[in-house]
């Protein structure tokens, strides 16, 4: 139901709709509307339009505005209910072809494989000429027999997605029946792509109908918009320039079918989510940003300076990464953690250059290298990429090109920076897998021959294939095993040692980032909350998020006891926060101050900066005398 | 009060565990390949006990949870429970009767409730279907069970839909749903592992909370050695379909025994040390299911692998004294003089140095 | 190999499937169905045509079951006879196939071919500009296109730049007067006639193909491997070529072949209007003279041309998908 609403929020629907409600308006009040019998004969012939005949009249002298008006009514008649019972059928044999499966699914995917490439149009004629068609039902039966089969396809496969689903197996193991796991569970969830398929079917129907009258052969003597074209093709209408007998109804035809294909389009970018969120994409707008301050002195390589990057999003901008600065030098591995939304990823993305609308830089800078990324233009930006940083997605099981050899796909990166010779690439190409692990042979392999592990290494090859500065890797590893995790992590570490790369390491895991890096920053809402080399953060981390989180991995070794989570959710960025993010969670905060005050970032001790009050002197000496106030 | 919590008296349950699979396989079909899922697999949970089963993906552990929660049929094995056991094709009312029992919690919270009801009808079906409550009891018996899990006020949680709900709060009501029954046994399939690591020990804690009221006993399954030790009595390591371990879980995490176990462990990751301090040789991949070799299934990989290990598949071995930690090895063969007990104190060893 | 093989078993099937169908249509009329056929033609039959029709359908001795008129039917049609026309009596249904189809396979087919290329090339536009005014247009405009009925299209199209513009000839597929044929004024006088008929198959094809290919490719652009590609520096060019519209071609791909009964199917109809010497106006012809032989016999022809390249177009989509081409999907 939801996917419906929604549809009707959108500006294609609602035309969509209005078309279907006029055409619907002129059936039900033609008698109204008409001034004559649609099929009264007279001997007004060949009349062109006038006030008596706003549309002229026919070779027999009917009245082309009646016939229009009242041919509506077959017509949208045979369009919807052929497309419900198409769609019925659909239904039924897309559902019990995906539930049932087995011998019945073979039977009803062949019978649906053979109507979808039966051409339908000609065997309706075949069929209806045989029949010798009279009045409507039959020309509904033959077209719904005939156009059934894609939906049928369609909606076989949505069921078989769905059947797989936890809820519906949740809903069997809880004890469910078939029928009810069919109707309550399966059924509700394909709305969306029944309705689409309606239209879909509709339009079909629409088109076979007036093809068929057209031809004569359907029952003739009807009046509807096909048969209105037949007697108007058969006595030759446009050559004694009675247009409006010929244009009128094929417009009207094409304007119910217009009708069914917005509707079902609408209905289909609702049901598939990334046509919308794309249109959203496309209509926001640039910001303008203040120009950039002086390049970095000091030896950082990376130098984030009040980063700010978020999304512009219809109900006003989610600030998802505020006001970030952070330095990451040559050699190093600086690990990033926070829980999920607390905008790690979007700082990654933000770094790289790489958020695409609705994301998007707000303000800040990004200098790599002496070079300031965020007001680099794109042509700089496309060859600075991967020359002086690349990246690793967390979805790398994605990242491949499904028809492209994997080699070929660090290729493509090497040529579009310059490099052509071809002996050369090839052997760079070997001498990357041989880096990250994987035998040379598989340089000719599609990504679906590959493993999970092994599209990960390939992907971090075609990382490193330019020998960049800066590696910034998104949870590379999340999806892998434990074996593979640490057997990738191992090649990572052992490749950055060699060539001195830098590596920004994003993820949840914080047990595995305090092993693997030399500073650690932990994020929560947006903003660095803590920074700290890592032995000295897993040793004596401040902030009190960062105590919670490092608490919440159970260990391998020592005592089994009790620990508890971190109660509460990470506040919505779509919000303003006042003071402290973490302060409503936190079993450390200070009332009258935490909420209101945001904290500011200190240094305490090398290398260790911290955001929070308990660690701020001022405040703390403050909060002192109060006490000692209060107390006198 | 429609539904009362059941107190157990355990003293007075009857030694019969509550769960028992006996030689549990899976084949699965497709065109002319064959995948074999599962192998000889055997079982034993307590009434009360929590069993981790730890295992890479692909290793058949959330098989073997769907095979005993009826949702595949197994190829062949029983599975008893309180001793009896079920039939292969069990019909409507016997499966009925099962399930009453046996529930199930799953893996993805967002995918695990259907977006198109509320979590009040999620809620009730099951309690309908068992016959538990009728026409007004429902209500308020969802809104305690809500209560139960933590979610509170029931009213109001159970009105909403699951998108309203976070991730933690959706496997609250994945638990709710699964406890509405009050089964003896809830198979939990990796049940933390799409959740935040924040909420993860909430949700281990509900769980076992509910253990400690209601007697319940789980398996948890999981691929993470730390989360397993935390929640479970007992641990089973699974590896491309076989069980190669079984022990109590403080034990076999602390030296693990099978050469598999071993790398697990030595792959998690160890925050106090760097990176470089624990190299792991991970070599090689899980072997194809479609063609799995005669002998030992981790041989391939295995640093200790010998000419015994390919002959066939070792059978299980009590590690010397100690009759519940069980392996299937032959590094532990008493007849072989058991070359793998030296091997693990040597590793315990280093460790500790 | 196997994907191959699969899909002409499917071929066959789908072929057997056809010519069980068109043997049943005529046994649907009930009671005689020769009798009432016969009956329709209200004496006008030439009685070697009614003979003709018996044997035909097989129906000449009543003591045969429907099994061996089934199976007298299969074999004469492996032989290649499907009957004589009974409206061109005494032709075979084949010699007339025969002279119509190469008309209606170069200008249905060519335009078919070349409205799906336009279409899915003026859709790859949409999906890349999206936001541009004009892309955003092209939308419902082809929305509008693909829901015209083609025959109507046609009317208007030969009314106004036949018949009012003068531009085109009015009908037919080559003007006799022009010499022999393969001539140069002959070939210049078939395209002449083509224009206009294949132009509108091309304008209210294309919109189905546009929106598929949009919607293909907006949702290929989505995917993690063109973020990754784009990450990597390549040039957009590229990037949209190589990345997005390779994957993007093969649903549409698909959809083109599983499209491809019904848009050959409207399209014939706008022979019809053009009085084009193709199978569309040869089945006008039999509808309405109610020659059921030829009738029948052109529906299986356009059945096997759709299935051939129905065919045709799978194994371009094997060539294309690596996943199908090594057997794993």
């Amino acid at each position: 139901m939801e996917t419906l609403k929604r549809a009707f929020n959108d500006r294609r629907a609602v035309v969509g709709a209005l078309i279907l409600i006029v055409l619907g308006l002129m059936a039900l009040l033609a008698p109204l509307l008409a001034q004559h019998p649609p099929s009264q004969l007279s001997n007004d012939t060949w009349l062109h339009p006038n006030s008596q005949h706003w549309l002229g009249t026919t070779a027999l002298g009917q009245d082309v505005f009646s016939q229009l008006l009242y041919g509506s009514r077959l017509s949208l008649l045979v369009g919807l209910v052929t497309g419900l019972i198409a769609t019925v059928i659909s239904v039924i044999v897309g559902l019990a072809s995906a539930f049932f499966g087995g011998v019945v699914d073979d039977i009803l995917s062949g019978i649906t494989n053979i109507f979808l490439v039966l051409p339908g149009l000609p065997l309706v004629i075949v069929a209806a000429a045989y029949l010798q068609v009279s009045g409507v039902v039959p020309v509904i039966a033959v077209i719904s027999f005939t156009g059934w089969a894609w939906g049928a396809r369609v909606l076989r496969s949505q069921a078989l997605s769905l059947r797989d689903r936890d809820f519906v197996q949740a809903a069997v193991a809880g004890g469910e029946g078939p029928l009810r796991v069919i109707f309550a569970e399966i059924l509700p969830n394909m709305v969306g792509l029944i309705a689409a398929n309606f239209f879909g079917a509709a339009l079909y129907a629409v088109l076979a109908e007036a093809g068929l009258e057209f031809l004569g052969v359907g029952d003739v003597s009807q009046v509807t918009w096909g048969t209105m074209l037949y007697w108007a093709q058969s006595s030759q209408a446009l050559l004694q320039g009675a247009w409006p007998w010929i244009a009128t109804p094929g417009l009207c035809i094409a304007a119910l079918g217009t009708a069914f294909a917005l509707l079902n389009f609408a209905v289909d970018e609702v049901a598939n989510p990334r046509l919308r969120s794309e249109r959203v994409a496309a209509e926001s707008k640039p910001l303008a940003l203040k120009p950039a301050g002086a390049p970095p002195a000091g030896d950082a390589l990376l130098q984030l300076r009040h980063l700010e990057a978020g999304y512009l999003t219809e109900k006003g901008t989610v600030r998802a990464v505020k006001d970030v600065n952070l330095e990451v030098h040559r050699g190093e591995f600086l690990g990033i953690a926070g829980e999920s939304g607390c905008g790690k990823s979007t700082l990654a993305f933000a770094v790289a250059q790489l958020l695409r609308p609705p994301g998007q830089v707000l303000s800040g800078e990004v200098w790599l290298n002496g070079q300031e990324l965020v007001r680099l233009p794109p042509e700089a930006l496309r060859q600075t990429r991967w020359k002086d940083f690349s990246m690793v997605f967390q979805s790398s099981m994605n990242a491949l090109n499904p028809v492209m050899r994997v080699g070929d796909q660090i290729a493509d990166a090497m040529r579009a920076h310059g490099v052509s010779d071809k002996s050369l690439i090839e052997a760079r190409v070997k001498e990357l897998f041989g880096m990250v692990g994987i035998r040379p042979e598989y340089m000719v392999a599609y990504p679906h021959q590959l493993s999970g592990g092994m599209k990960q290494r390939v992907v971090i090859a075609i990382a490193l294939a330019l020998e960049p500065r800066l590696v910034i890797m998104d949870e590379p590893t999340t999806a892998l095993d434990v074996v593979v995790q640490r057997s990738i992590l191992q090649e990572i570490d052992a490749v950055r040692r060699r060539l001195n790369l830098s590596i920004v390491f994003i993820t949840h895991d914080l047990s595995l980032l305090v092993e693997m890096s030399d500073r650690v920053a932990i994020m929560y809402a947006g903003e660095i909350v803590e920074l700290a080399p890592s032995h000295d953060l897993y040793a004596n981390p401040l902030h009190p998020y960062t105590r919670r989180l490092m608490n919440a991995f159970p260990p391998l070794e020592g005592e089994r006891t009790r620990r508890d989570g971190i109660a509460g959710r990470p506040p919505d960025l779509g919000r303003v926060i006042q003071g402290c993010p973490f302060a409503p969670r936190c079993d450390r905060a200070m009332t009258g101050l935490c909420e209101v005050v945001a904290p500011l970032r200190l240094e305490v001790s090398a290398g260790h900066v911290v955001a929070c009050h308990l660690y701020d002197p001022n405040v703390m000496k403050g909060r002192a005398e109060d006490h000692a106030i209060a107390a006198d | 009060m429609p539904s009362l919590p059941i107190k157990p008296n355990l003293s007075a349950m009857p030694s019969e565990p509550v769960l028992r699979l006996e030689g549990l396989e899976k084949v699965f079909r497709s065109g002319r390949r064959s995948v074999k899922a599962v192998t000889d697999f055997n079982l034993e949970i307590a009434r009360g006990e929590v069993v981790g089963l730890v295992g890479e993906s692909g290793s058949g552990k959330s098989t073997v949870a769907r095979l005993t929660a009826q949702l595949h049929r197994a190829s062949a094995g029983t599975i008893r429970l309180n001793g009896t056991a079920l039939p292969t094709r069990p019909n409507a009312r016997a499966l009925l009767a099962y399930r009453r029992k046996v529930q199930m919690i799953f893996q993805d919270p967002f995918s695990s409730l259907n977006p198109t009801h509320t979590v009040g009808y999620a809620l009730s079906r099951p309690l309908e279907i068992h016959g538990l409550t009728r026409g007004r009891e429902t209500a308020p018996a969802v809104r305690s069970l809500l209560e139960r899990v933590g979610l509170s006020p029931g009213a109001l949680y159970e009105q909403k839909f699951p998108h309203e709900l976070s991730g933690g709060q959706r496997q609250r009501v994945g638990i709710a749903r699964a406890l509405a029954v009050q089964p003896l046994l809830i198979l939990a399939d990796e049940p933390t592992s799409m959740l935040d690591v924040s909420i993860r020990l909430d949700i281990m804690n509900l769980m076992l909370d509910l253990r400690d009221q209601e007697g319940l006993s789980y398996l948890f399954i999981t691929h993470d050695l730390a989360g397993a030790r935390y929640m479970s009595d007992r641990v089973a390591v699974m590896y491309a379909g076989h069980l190669v371990e079984i022990g109590p879980s403080a034990g076999l995490i602390g030296s693990p025994a099978h050469p598999y176990t071993q790398l697990l462990k030595s792959a998690a990751p160890k925050p106090e040390s760097g990176l470089a301090a624990t190299r792991v040789d991970a070599r090689g991949e899980i072997p194809d299911l479609t063609q799995l070799p005669p002998g030992c299934p981790f041989e391939p990989r295995c640093p200790h692998a010998r000419a015994e290990c390919r002959a066939a598949l070792p059978r299980m071995v009590e590690l010397p004294g100690q009759s519940a930690h069980q392996v299937r090895c032959v590094l532990y063969y008493p007849e072989l003089g058991a070359p793998g007990i030296a091997e693990i104190a040597a590793t315990t060893q280093r460790a500790s140095a | 190999m196997l994907y191959l093989l699969h899909k002409f078993a499917l071929l066959l099937l789908t072929l057997w499937a056809a010519l069980t169908i068109n043997f049943f249509l005529p046994r649907l009329v009930p009671g005689n169905p020769i009798g009432a056929m016969i009956a329709k033609y209200q004496g006008r039959l030439d009685p070697n045509a009614a003979k003709a029709l018996m044997i035909a359908y097989g129906l000449e001795g009543h003591d045969k079951n429907v099994l061996t008129q089934y199976g007298d039917y299969l074999f004469k049609l492996t032989k290649g006879d499907l009957g004589r026309s009974i409206s061109f009596f005494p032709a075979p249904v084949t010699e007339m196939i025969g002279g119509a189809a190469p008309w209606t396979i170069g200008l249905v087919g060519v335009s078919t071919v070349f409205s799906f290329l336009l279409g899915s090339g003026l859709g790859v536009y949409t999906a890349a500009r999206r936001g541009s005014r004009f892309a955003d247009a092209l939308v419902p405009l082809a929305l509008f296109l693909n829901s015209v009925p083609y025959f109507w299209f046609a009317l208007i199209a030969l009314y106004v730049f036949a018949f009012l513009l003068g531009w085109f000839p009015l009908g037919g597929g080559v003007d006799i007067v022009t010499g022999p044929n393969w001539s140069l004024s002959w070939i210049l006088s078939v395209v002449a006639h083509a224009i206009l008929p294949g132009a509108t198959i091309v304008l209210t094809a294309m919109g189905g193909w546009l929106i598929a290919m949009r919607n293909n490719l907006v949702s290929t652009l989505g995917e993690d491997y063109v973020a990754f590609a784009r990450a990597k520096g390549l040039s957009e060019t590229r990037v949209l070529y190589a990345y997005g519209i390779r994957n993007a071609i093969l649903p549409s791909l698909t959809a083109f072949g599983m499209a491809l009964g019904f848009v050959l199917g409207g399209s014939i109809l706008t022979e019809v209007v053009f009085g084009y010497p193709g199978l569309g106006t040869l089945l006008y012809h039999s509808v309405t003279s109610l020659d059921y032989p030829l009738m029948q016999a052109i529906f299986l022809f356009i059945s096997l041309a759709v299935l051939v390249a129905n065919f045709l177009v799978d194994a371009t989509y094997a060539l294309l998908d690596p996943r199908v081409r090594t057997g794993q999907a």
